[in-house]
This record gives C-alpha cells, sequence and structure tokens, in this order.
C-alpha cells in the first residue's frame, strides 16, 4: 500500500511539557487511520503541527512523497489536508452552501450549489444546502465542516475528536460516510480517546501516551482491552460501583411541569418524576429530547409554563435561583464552560460562586476564600498550576473536577448532573462516577442525565426515558433491558 | 391638497437622498463588522469639501467627488485605528465627528454666504409628464436616480457575489472568514472606504443639490439619523431606501407645516426618526419575524488566532 503521510521524529516542547517526543507515524493511502490517546497524550498537538498551527522543534514531514513544511493551515489546505476541529467555524447567518464556497468560487456565484450536490452524492452526506447554519444540529453543522474539505479537494482529512459532540445517532451517520469517503480514495485520520469508536471505525491505529507512540496495531487484530492498556499504561475495567440501596424518602418531585424551548416550541409536556434520597434516577434520552430543557427548569434558568417542582416538601418552582441553591439544589450543567464556570474568573473566584455571602458581606475575606478553595483542589484532585489562572485554561477534566467541588462540597439535597462524563478520558470518567455515586451513597438525590446507555446501567437504581418532552417509562435497573431502553428512546412502544 | 402632497412627496425624496447615500455607506461598513460612529463628521466634511470644490472649479460634479472623498478619506483614519492598530471603535468613530464639526467649520469659514454651481433636477422626457408620479419620481436629480441604482448593485454584491459573502463572514464570524482562506481586514478596508466614500457624497449632496449653500454644522445631526436608519432598516439596502425618504419625509414636513400656518413644535418632528427607531427595535424584541439582525462582530476588532 501506499504511504501517504509519514511525520519522522516529530519532538515539539511547550514550556513545561514535552508535547511530542520523537513521534513517527505512517498513514496508509485510503485507510481511516487512528490516533489513540488520552486527553493531553498529544495527538491534536502532532495534528497540528502537521496542519500548519504549530511548528515542530524537531523531525520531518513526508506528504505524498514530499519533504513538506506548511506555514500555516493555508500552505497545508492548498496541499490537499483539510482539516475539522472541536470548534467549528461557521457563519451562522448564511446558508449551508453559502459557508462551503465562502472564499471561493466565480465572482459571480452561480452553479456552486449543483457542484456541491456532486460531492455529497459521491460521499453520502445528508445535509440541506439551503438551510442556514443557525438552524441546524451540531452533527449536521459537523457536516458542514467535513463538506467544507471535500469541496476543497482534500486528500486527507484529519477528524480531531468529532464524536465528542455528537449523539449515537449522528455518530452512526457519520462513520458511514467516513467508509464511503476512504472507499472512493480519500485518507481519513481520526483523533479519538474513546475505544469502542477506534475499534468500529478504524483500519489502524496508532496508540500516543505521554507524547510518545507506543504501538501501531491493526485494527481486527487488537481489542478493547488490550488498547486501554496500551492507552493508559495499565490494565482498567470499568471498576463496578458500590452502591448502597436504602429506600429514602422522596425528595425531589416533579409535577406536571410543561416548559417552551427557546424557540418557543413545548419542549417539556407534563413532565412527572420523583427522586427519592440516596437514588440515582437515570434519564436516558437521545439528545434533543427536553433534558437541558429540563435540567434548567429545575435550577430555574428557564421559565416553567406548568406545573411544579418540590424539593423536600417546598415548592420551589417559582423561586430565584439563589433561594434554589441555598435550599440545598446542585448542579452539574451540561455545557461546563458556557454555564458551569465564569470562564474568564480565577479558579478561586469560580469555587467560591456559590458561597460569596459566607465570607463578608462587603468586605470579602479573601484569605479565608483561598484556603477553602486550596482544600477543594486538594480533596477533589484539580491539576492546576495556580489558584488564580482563569478556568477557561483548565483542561476539560479537571474542570469538570473543579465544578464537582463546587457543587459536591455543598452536600445538596438534589443534584442534576447532565452528561457529566462526556468527552473526558477513562481517568476523568471514573473520576467524576464514583464521586456522583459516593455523593448519593450520602443521602443525596440525583437526576443523571445521559446519553450513554452503557453509563446510565452502570449508575442508576431507577431508569427514566425522555422522548419528545415525555416521560415514555420509569423502570427498575434490574426489570429493563438495554435493548428496551433504546427502543423507547427512539419513540417506539414496548 | 393634492398637490400639496405631491410636492411633499417629490421634496421627500430630494430630502431622503443624503441620508439613503450615508445609510448605505454606514450599512456596508457595519455588514463587514466594522461600526463607523463618525457619520456625521463624514457627511459634514462631505458637504463641506463638495461645496468648496465646486465653488472653486464650477463644476458640482467635481464637487460630488472631492465629498465622496473627504469622506473616503476620513474613513481611512478609522480603519487606521479600528483595523489596524485595532483600537476601541467607538472611540475613534466619535472623535472622527468632533474632527469633521471642527475642521469643516474652520475651512469652510470663507465660503459662507457664497454661491457656487449646483446640480439641478433634469425632468426626464415622457416619464415626467405622467400624472402625480412623473413629477413626484421623475424630476429629481441624477444623484437621486444613482442612489437607487447602487442600493440595488449592494444588494446584488451583498447576495449575488463571492466577495458579498466574504464581506458578510467578516462581519458575522471573521475566524470563519480567516480560515476559509478571505483576508479579513483588507475586506474591511474596502467596505469602511467604500462606504465613507458614500456618506461623503452623502454630505456634498446636501450642500450641492438639496440645501444649496454651506452653513456651518449645517449637517444638523442627520448622520446620527443615519445610523438609527441602518437599524431601522435591518442591515437591509432596499429598506434603507423606505427609511431614508420616511425620514427625509418628517424633516420636509416640518417645514410645509409650518408654511401652511400649522404649529407644532418642530422640535417634535425632529424627534420622530429616533422614537421610530426605537419603536422599530422594541418590534424586532417582540416577533421573531422581525428581528434584526446586526452583523455578530459588529464593533469588535479581529485578532488573528484567538480562540
Amino acid at each position: 500500500m501506499d504511504v501517504i503521510l509519514e511525520m519522522r521524529n516529530i519532538t515539539k516542547k511547550f514550556p513545561g511539557i514535552v508535547a511530542n517526543k520523537k513521534v513517527n507515524i505512517k498513514v496508509f493511502k485510503g485507510e481511516i487511520h487512528g490516533l489513540l490517546g488520552e486527553n493531553g497524550a498529544g495527538k491534536t498537538t502532532l495534528m497540528n503541527i502537521l496542519f500548519g498551527i504549530y511548528k515542530q522543534d524537531d523531525g520531518e514531514i513526508i506528504y505524498k512523497g514530499e519533504k513538506v513544511e506548511f506555514r500555516s493551515p493555508k500552505d497545508a489546505i492548498k496541499a490537499g489536508i483539510g482539516m475539522v476541529h472541536q470548534h467549528f467555524n461557521l457563519v451562522e447567518t448564511l446558508t449551508v452552501w453559502q459557508n462551503v464556497v465562502l472564499g471561493r468560487g466565480e465572482f459571480i456565484l452561480k452553479d456552486e450549489k449543483k457542484k456541491l450536490l456532486d460531492v455529497i452524492n459521491k460521499y453520502g452526506i445528508k445535509i440541506n444546502l439551503d438551510a442556514r447554519i443557525s438552524t441546524l444540529s451540531v452533527g449536521e453543522k459537523q457536516r458542514v465542516e467535513i463538506l467544507k474539505a471535500l469541496y476543497r479537494d482534500v486528500e486527507l482529512l484529519i477528524l480531531d475528536e468529532p464524536t465528542a459532540i455528537l449523539t449515537p445517532q449522528e455518530t452512526r451517520t457519520l462513520f458511514e460516510s467516513l467508509r464511503k469517503m476512504v472507499k472512493s480514495g480519500l485518507t481519513v485520520i481520526f483523533i479519538t480517546h474513546k475505544l469502542k469508536e477506534a475499534l468500529d471505525v478504524t483500519d489502524r491505529i496508532t496508540i500516543l501516551r505521554n507524547g510518545e507512540v507506543v504501538r501501531v496495531v491493526e485494527t481486527a487484530k487488537t481489542n478493547e482491552v488490550e488498547l486501554a492498556k496500551m492507552m493508559v499504561g495499565k490494565e482498567v475495567v470499568l471498576k463496578p460501583i458500590k452502591r448502597q440501596k436504602k429506600k429514602g424518602k422522596k425528595v425531589l418531585k416533579i409535577e406536571n411541569v410543561t416548559a417552551l424551548n427557546d424557540e418557543g416550541v413545548e419542549a417539556l409536556k407534563s413532565i412527572n418524576l420523583v427522586v427519592n434520597s440516596g437514588e440515582i434516577l437515570g434519564l436516558a434520552g437521545v439528545s434533543g429530547n427536553g433534558q437541558k430543557e429540563l435540567e434548567e427548569v429545575i435550577v430555574g434558568v428557564r421559565r416553567i409554563e406548568k406545573g411544579k417542582i418540590y424539593l423536600d416538601d417546598i415548592d420551589i418552582s417559582r423561586m430565584s435561583i439563589k433561594d434554589r441553591i441555598k435550599s440545598g439544589l446542585s448542579c452539574i450543567p451540561e455545557d461546563r464552560l458556557g454555564s458551569g464556570v465564569a470562564s474568564k474568573l480565577s479558579v478561586v473566584e469560580n469555587l467560591m460562586l456559590r458561597d460569596f455571602e459566607n465570607y463578608g458581606k462587603f468586605n470579602l475575606d479573601f484569605e479565608k476564600m483561598r484556603k477553602k478553595a486550596k482544600e477543594l483542589v486538594e480533596e477533589f484532585d484539580v491539576k492546576t498550576p495556580s489558584l488564580d489562572i482563569p478556568v477557561s485554561m483548565l483542561s476539560g477534566g479537571n474542570l469538570q473536577r473543579l465544578i464537582l467541588a463546587r457543587e459536591l462540597s455543598r452536600n445538596p439535597k438534589a443534584l442534576i448532573a447532565s452528561q457529566p462524563t462526556r468527552g473526558l478520558d477513562i481517568a476523568g470518567i471514573e473520576y467524576v462516577r464514583k464521586k456522583i455515586v459516593d455523593t448519593a451513597n450520602s443521602g443525596t438525590a440525583v437526576i443523571l442525565i445521559s446519553e450513554d446507555l452503557d453509563e446510565i446501567f452502570h449508575m442508576a437504581d431507577r431508569i427514566a426515558v425522555i422522548y419528545e418532552g415525555q416521560i415514555k417509562g420509569v423502570f427498575d435497573k434490574d426489570v429493563v433491558t438495554k435493548e428496551n431502553v433504546g427502543i423507547l428512546m427512539a419513540g417506539g412502544s414496548l | 391638497m393634492i398637490e400639496f402632497i405631491v410636492s411633499l412627496l417629490q421634496a421627500s425624496i430630494r430630502a431622503g437622498t443624503p441620508l439613503l447615500y450615508a445609510t448605505l455607506g454606514e450599512m456596508i461598513t457595519e455588514k463587514s463588522g466594522i461600526l463607523n460612529l463618525g457619520v456625521e463628521g463624514l457627511m459634514i466634511m462631505g458637504a463641506m469639501s463638495g461645496f468648496a470644490l465646486s465653488f472653486i472649479t464650477g463644476n458640482p460634479w467635481i464637487g460630488i467627488l472631492a465629498g465622496g472623498f473627504a469622506g473616503l478619506i476620513l474613513a481611512f483614519i478609522h480603519g487606521f485605528f479600528s483595523i489596524t492598530l485595532k483600537v476601541d471603535q467607538t472611540v475613534s468613530g466619535l472623535m472622527l465627528v468632533l474632527l469633521g464639526l471642527g475642521l469643516s467649520g474652520l475651512i469652510g469659514k470663507s465660503y459662507i454666504g457664497m454661491v457656487a454651481n449646483y446640480i439641478d433636477p433634469i425632468a426626464i422626457p415622457l416619464l415626467s409628464s405622467l400624472p402625480i408620479l412623473g413629477k413626484i419620481l421623475f424630476t429629481q436629480d441624477l444623484l437621486v436616480y444613482s442612489s437607487l441604482l447602487i442600493t440595488v448593485f449592494i444588494w446584488f454584491i451583498l447576495h449575488k457575489t463571492s466577495f458579498g459573502l466574504s464581506i458578510i463572514a467578516a462581519g458575522e464570524n471573521p475566524e470563519a472568514a480567516d480560515t476559509a482562506g478571505i483576508n479579513v481586514d483588507l475586506v474591511r478596508y474596502i467596505c469602511l472606504l467604500v462606504g465613507g466614500f458614500l456618506i461623503g457624497v452623502g454630505g456634498a449632496y446636501l450642500s450641492l443639490a438639496y440645501a444649496k449653500l454651506w452653513t456651518e454644522g449645517m449637517t444638523a445631526g442627520r448622520g446620527w439619523i443615519c445610523l438609527a436608519l441602518v437599524i431601522f432598516s435591518g442591515w437591509i439596502p432596499q429598506r434603507a431606501v423606505i427609511g431614508a425618504y420616511l425620514f427625509g419625509g418628517l424633516d420636509v414636513l416640518s417645514f410645509k407645516l409650518q408654511a401652511i400656518g400649522f404649529t407644532v413644535p418642530y422640535q417634535l418632528l425632529k424627534m420622530i426618526p429616533y422614537i421610530a427607531t426605537i419603536l422599530v427595535l422594541l418590534l424586532s424584541l417582540i416577533k421573531d419575524k422581525y428581528r434584526l439582525k446586526a452583523p455578530s462582530a459588529l464593533g469588535k476588532p479581529y485578532f488573528r488566532g484567538e480562540r
């Protein structure tokens, strides 16, 4: 097989760390090559070097038989390399086709859509060319980014953690198109930390750990356990979770709650749920079926149209957010950086966000706050170089630890955890799950909102399924199968 | 009565034309993401330079061009600060207002009370003899007609050309434009300079075709009205025509009403454009259909590589 890309002895140092140490990687033409490693293993750095965003300190890149040096992404694109980042670069007010031809095309736009239709049909990408970007789901936006790359005639497509933001369905669709793409001659580099996905979609996998290549394997000749071992350097099996089951009293009661989404359409239709103390209620569902709105209605950032929410028999549905927090409600929001923290404030300030009042009325006792923050950082093992850096500089896993530290240290009566492990690496996932379970064990009523059925079955005591804003059923975990929950999630009935 | 309305409408178009030029100029500037608050300053410099050059050369069209270039030069100053140096656009824009008002007063002193050559209306054969409409629409000057052509042209550029997409992208998401290989700063400079030229022409129209004289501070807040008009028309060129004629009409109405002995304090009529803009803003908040779409990156300097 032809080698399309070879990166030899790539070394890249950043202040304080070596992100890539003499990394060698060889990619064959027409394959899907997985780049597997935990967060911080150096996968994205390596690809950013290839794409011309960073320059390597040492080593060389051979692309299509020639030594190349890309000084900017523009050079890389010209050479036929495309990269789809986790963060999208789309103009929301323009349509799909306008975004794709942006910066291209004749001065007077004519047959652009026809050209695009050819690309779409060739690779089987499902997208409406005339749709405005602002009306698309994340999965569709990603397709637009991929389409942008394809329209520019790329031969090598790099996808950086493409599934982190996708629903299981969207992931499947993405994988199908990727396979079509390689069939017609494209080469794909797929960056991921999810073992299952690497096994599902790739042909070969290069495993990175701490900036070094551990091994290159053929996907067909390996398995999850082996990959996990190489990725984290030790044998990992997700530990079974120890739950203390005791029938507690009703803590959180949601009664006939109806609410609208941002577009003014009913997103929650008479929701009824009860969560007992010490219990984890898993809310399963494909994202976009009302989970976000439910989280927001409970926390108090979204108006409740009808119905009531009780916390310990007190009606909180008309309370201010502040009063709800005071009454013992905690939340680990889905959008960590957006609504979980104030991204430009420091670690200390974010940890103290809920409790300023306890540190003085007008003159805050900063010493005392720092001391408390330091304890929390140590207790929850938040890795940060300083207490004073803005939290936007923390990695995803550490950011989540910080949020856990703030929300769980308050011994809440009820906790809403929304997609708490999305995008985290194995160590992070285990940590977050353990902390949530510990919280439940100590008597908190927990609602776990997750798209990951494995996670729900792993952690929850009871499982509720949400579909189009309605609860399709609530089951004890032991009496329901994953398949049945899956059917309900897709809108079917049992 | 019909005669009154006909002459009111005819005059409204003439009064609205300087507003239309300046509004279109500000609109394409804002479309690319640059907020130029200096419209008043650019207009008054356009009015003064236009009058002066027409007086000196005897050719009003050279005056119109001079007005455009005066606006362009001030716009370039704004570009240097806001695009190249990336300083606060509000401060830089407001500075242009003060600079324009001061400088035009200083240089223009000797032209006060002078008579220059002006731009006169021409009656289009046949069309102008149509009843009612003929007088309203077809006895105007060339700059009225060209302003409508420019409106269509701007709409065409924005929606039918790749450069138009680049402008919209630069104003909505400059990072996306940059990664698509568009030179954001260049696009913004082009829009700002072309916009500045149009605003200057609007000013020159005021002294050479509408008022036919030069006095200090003669723009009398029209620049601010144009900023409101951009919002009023929701950044849509064709709506700017309606808005400009409407606001121009209010201006005319205040004269006409006084002439027939109707005593409404003219200050009240002068307030109407601003009140109308506020009402449109409120309406856009209530009904999603009317939501005004200001370019998302409007007024924000673009730093490359910033996430």
